[in-house]
């Protein structure tokens, strides 16, 4: 009974019934308890992960439970963040007939083929800035979860980045994965699969000797096959998220430069995929 | 009694819900009968909620998710009652389900109820309790254990040590 208390409000924080100031303090007591953030982190992958896995629109930020008509547009954020096609096909009760009828048109493949189509020659530049964001912001969630603990359980652990290439299978085959994950001046630490954007992704674990530990989370995503970098500072850590050949990427690590520096070191570019390294 | 018509969109939270709740791993249903089970409770569960302008409110649509609640836990018990009838078997895996899908259909009933409605009807804490028709507290036992549970059916615990590398096994490769 004694975590009776802090359990409720952790509940209550993931599931977004505290007020905003309830939320502010709780995020206080967050900064300073990094079991208490890995919990979070893991009953927030676990409620995108449910969510992607029923097809359900996410949930935004409610207080203390009360009569709000659900999803609103406000509570439409995280699914926003967290999956562009749900955000695309939310459903709202305040949707008008005009509305309803333009997303009927939309669900057909014929009319999602030509928007996309559409935005790829519009766009040339790939996924827009929302996907990028969500895929970072499930990056850095594994990574808190994961990487930032030597303790923390591996689906592979070891040194020998052929070994994971061979143990990851066809799903990430076209990926290159062991050639260069692990550039000059990284080591691999393992691997561990962890709930992604829309499926099961992979958290890479690297550690620097000069810029200490590293997550790349990889999934297959039916996204633009290539999308510029972003670089961003999010939660005391620098993410990097990206597309290339229909992979998500999001890069996270301490915000010291260790990011930019492996990005530089396995050779990403803007558009450009690594030289794959025969050694 | 004619039941009114409600809005698709209204209902597309409680199909999602229903679609989540109704799969236990005791019992083996197809997509078809998932679909309609489902789609029979929520007509069930309409009877005399929706209004005639056919926009649920927020205090009917708490309604609609207890009375389904309610429809389907009859369901369950029945299904228990005549176990050799209604398909109950021995809880094996549905092929190509996804992990996170037979995790949440491994979990008790009262404790897939409670998660499931935070998570996917998106009800606030209180409301979910109601919606249940049990305690604030009752409520809170069940989201901690579907939680921690669901924790350890993901392999999602962060205190276990690391495997050595040629002990480990493949990464599973999900369809």
């Amino acid at each position: 009974m004694k975590d009776r208390v802090p359990a409720v409000e952790t509940h209550a924080y993931v599931d977004k019934c505290l007020s905003p100031e309830e939320r502010k303090s709780f995020e206080v007591r967050l900064s300073h308890d990094e079991e208490l953030r890995r919990r979070v982190d893991l009953w927030q992958m676990q409620n995108e992960a449910i969510r992607a896995a029923f097809g359900a629109p996410g949930r935004g930020s409610r207080a203390n439970g009360n009569s709000a008509p659900l999803p609103s547009p406000a509570s439409a954020s995280l699914s926003e963040r967290t999956d562009p096609h749900l955000r695309l096909f939310a459903k709202t009760p305040t949707v008008n007939r005009a509305a309803q009828k333009w997303t009927n048109l939309l669900r057909r493949p014929a009319t999602r083929l030509a928007v996309v189509l559409i935005g790829v020659t519009l766009f040339p530049g790939g996924m827009s800035s929302a996907p990028r964001a969500a895929l970072a912001e499930t990056g850095a969630s594994a990574f808190r979860a994961f990487a930032s603990s030597p303790a923390s359980s591996l689906d592979f652990a070891g040194r020998a980045s052929a070994d994971l290439g061979r143990a990851l299978g066809p799903q990430f085959t076209a990926a290159d994965l062991p050639e260069w994950a692990t550039p000059l001046g990284w080591t691999l630490r393992g691997a561990k699969r962890v709930p992604g954007l829309h499926g099961e992704a992979i958290l890479i674990l690297l550690e620097s000797e000069a810029r200490g530990p590293l997550g790349v989370l990889i999934e297959p995503l039916d996204a633009p096959a290539s999308s510029a970098i972003r670089i961003e500072p999010l939660g005391g850590m620098t993410v990097a998220a990206f597309t290339r050949r229909g992979y998500g990427f999001a890069v996270a690590g301490p915000a010291d430069g260790g990011v930019e520096a492996w990005l530089a070191a396995a050779g990403f570019t803007d558009d450009g995929w690594p030289e794959i390294d025969p050694r | 009694m004619s039941i009114p018509e409600a809005d698709f969109d209204d209902l597309s939270l409680l199909r999602c819900f229903g679609r989540a709740v109704v799969r236990d791993e005791r019992q083996f249903l197809t997509e078809t009968q998932v679909t309609q089970l489902v789609d029979r409770l929520i007509r069930q569960a309409r009877v005399g909620v929706v209004a005639g302008s056919g926009r649920i409110e927020r205090r009917r649509q708490t309604t609609l998710f207890s009375r389904f609640v309610d429809l389907h836990r009859r369901y369950a018990r029945r299904c228990m009652a005549e176990e050799n009838d209604a398909g109950w078997s021995d809880g094996a895996p549905v092929r190509g389900e996804r992990k996170v899908a037979a995790s949440v259909r491994a979990l008790p009933l009262e404790q897939r109820e409670a998660l499931l409605l935070v998570v996917i009807g998106g009800f606030a804490h209180r409301e979910a309790a109601e919606v249940l028709g049990i305690s604030l507290s009752q409520f809170f036992d069940r989201l901690d254990r579907a939680r921690a549970r669901l924790s350890t059916c993901l392999d999602l615990e962060i205190n276990d040590q690391p495997e050595p590398w040629d002990k480990s096994p493949h990464l599973r490769i999900v369809k």
